[in-house]
């Protein structure tokens, strides 16, 4: 069963991310090279490549986590080079890890409440006195959390202990976590790393209907399958470096792109 | 704070209200007044290490700068002792500034070897202070507390104090562990239980959490040494040495690092435990180690953990299945 990419009418042609050059080096391996990537208001722009194709080491910079040894990005008109991954939530950019990064030892409900915590502002002397205005922002939280859990359908195990979930469930919490940061665009690592079918068919329809609340999405992903069916665009990076871009259907007629999966998959 | 919190800290009040009908020697009421003190200690440990993660054998030395503060203002400068008070918040927030963010980064065994050095370097500074502490001699002569005309000269009136300030204390830690700082807190600790690049993701600023709740935990600590102060009307250094800060840590861990109630629990049974084991003279010392031993190989949540897996296990059956739920 095949999930089209809608042609969603509310992607612009202005530019909600973009990448100058942006490259990283770790010592004398280049492992992002001068990459000029665009990722535009309401579209599903995924980005693939073989293993170490410098896939992750793009999303760490984009997100905060790795600092880019040379090039510019901006996002939502800020020049984010320099800014930390908390800073980035504020301005309403969020992301999910390949390998997991829940909180195991919290609740499935308070893994998202979490997720509001740039939304609230009760501190140390708020919390601690339990003001009026603390009561009632943990009410709030506690229902806006509610539905972000009914999205993802995960509001029976709202009580479980998250790292007590099976996996598939895990990488739906975390997307959940992310998605009540209310982000403007939203970076998935690997969505579909470790799920079976029917699991990857259940992710992708939250992806769709992310997108569909408003959310552009950038993703890394393996499954080629999956990419093909639900991106508005797709980069393809091969040793740090850009070969291909463009609609799906582009991308899987692009020679550089058969070559660098020449031995994988008929693409 | 949850509503069995709250069920909880009115049963405690009303606890500590009704206990000095019964108890009249001086020497019980003393104990007490030092359980009361060490809970407040403890609460604040264990939000720094049972919630945030983060060790520190510093704390005893944080206890030493509220003492001092309040004997040294009052003895040496015949000041009210709420400006000791004063003093001491100012002071430690100072020093816990100074220690908490050179050593931000640090972790595990590398955090605990700092905050010992820390606490020693306090500890020598009571020690040589000679002209302001008394030196290793001590500094006696502490008037008692009291505001304006009304002054504290009875050891049950300590004793409302100390509990006093310790179940403000718990109310406050209880609240806020409960809301979103709480959540914060936990969000960063180690994984599994959670992931600061999980806490960045969501907009939590770690750095600032971690160096906000180690002075917190300190204030706690301050506030406890004016009361003993005020209490002892003598200090030493010695009160105040690796030794304490090690007995900190060992309550929370007695009583279960992961929960508050834990810290009250763990403080009342390292404060009793030397009063129990006195009747074993010689042995007393030997038979101390073997408890606390046997607490943490066989009760690994500590005391109180172990309290509440038992209820979980009693409802289980009642139930009549097994109950695999985890809370905190």
């Amino acid at each position: 069963m095949m999930i089209q990419s809608e042609n969603y009418s509310a992607i612009g042609n202005d530019i909600l991310l973009s990448t100058q050059d942006l490259s990283k080096h770790f010592g004398g391996l280049v492992a992002v090279d001068k990459l000029n990537l665009e990722v535009r208001p309401g579209e599903i722009h995924s980005i693939i490549g073989p293993n170490g194709a410098g896939k992750t080491t793009v999303f760490n910079m984009i997100s905060g986590f790795i600092q880019p040894t040379t090039g510019e990005i901006h996002f939502a008109g800020h020049s984010i080079k320099d800014y930390r991954p908390y800073q980035l939530v504020e301005i309403g950019m969020a992301r999910t890890f390949q390998r997991l990064e829940l909180f195991g030892g919290m609740k499935v409900m308070e893994n998202i409440m979490s997720g509001f915590h740039t939304k609230a502002s009760s501190g140390i002397f708020s919390g601690g006195f339990y003001l009026g205005k603390v009561r009632k922002e943990e009410k709030r939280i506690r229902e806006k959390a509610m539905e972000v859990l009914k999205f993802i359908g995960l509001q029976e195990k709202g009580d479980r202990v998250a790292a007590e979930l099976p996996y598939g469930e895990q990488k739906i919490l975390e997307l959940g976590r992310a998605l009540a940061t209310s982000p403007g665009l939203l970076l998935l690592d690997e969505p579909a790393a470790g799920l079976n079918e029917h699991e990857t068919l259940g992710m992708m329809e939250l992806i769709m209907q992310s997108r569909k609340r408003g959310v552009t999405i950038l993703l890394i992903e393996h499954d080629v399958k999956m990419v093909i069916n639900i991106s508005d665009r797709i980069t393809v990076l091969n040793f740090g470096k850009k070969i291909a871009e463009g609609t799906p259907d582009e991308v899987r007629r692009h020679p550089a792109v058969i070559e660098a999966y020449l031995g994988k998959e008929e693409v | 704070m949850r509503q069995k919190d709250l069920i909880l800290v009115i049963l405690l009040g009303a606890i500590i209200f009704v206990i000095p009908s019964f108890i009249k020697n001086n020497y019980y009421i003393s104990i007490l007044v030092f359980f009361g003190i060490n809970t407040t200690m403890a609460i604040g440990l264990c939000l720094l290490l049972g919630y945030s993660g983060q060790i520190s054998l510093a704390h005893a030395g944080f206890f030493g700068i509220g003492a001092y503060s309040s004997g040294i203002l009052t003895v040496k400068f015949g000041l009210p002792p709420l400006l000791g008070v004063a003093v001491g918040i100012i002071l430690t927030i100072m020093a816990a500034l100074t220690i908490g963010i050179p050593t931000i980064r640090l972790r595990g065994h590398y955090l605990a070897m700092a905050t010992l050095c820390a606490g020693e370097v306090m500890f020598i500074c009571f020690k040589e202070m000679n002209f302001l502490t008394g030196g290793p001699s001590g500094l006696p002569g502490i008037p008692p507390f009291g505001i304006g005309n009304f002054v504290l000269t009875k050891p049950i009136q300590y004793y409302y104090l100390a509990w006093i300030l310790a179940l403000v204390i718990l109310c406050f830690s209880l609240n806020l562990v409960n809301t979103r700082v709480g959540r914060a807190l936990l969000s960063f600790r180690y994984k599994p239980l959670g992931s600061e690049e999980g806490a960045l993701s969501v907009g939590i600023n770690v750095v600032q959490y971690r160096i906000k709740i180690f002075v917190l935990s300190t204030l706690y600590c301050t506030l406890a040494g004016n009361v003993y102060a005020h209490f002892m009307s003598f200090i030493s250094p010695e009160n105040f040495d690796m030794h304490f800060s090690t007995l900190l840590i060992i309550m929370i861990v007695v009583g279960g690092m992961g929960s508050i109630w834990g810290a009250v629990w763990g403080a009342g049974v390292m404060t009793y435990l030397p009063e129990l084991l006195m009747a074993f003279k010689d042995f007393d010392i030997l038979l101390y180690g073997i408890i606390v031993i046997g607490i943490l190989v066989f009760m690994p949540e500590g005391i109180y953990g172990a309290f509440r897996q038992s209820l979980r296990r009693f409802s289980a059956k009642e139930r009549g299945g097994l109950d695999l739920k985890r809370g905190h």
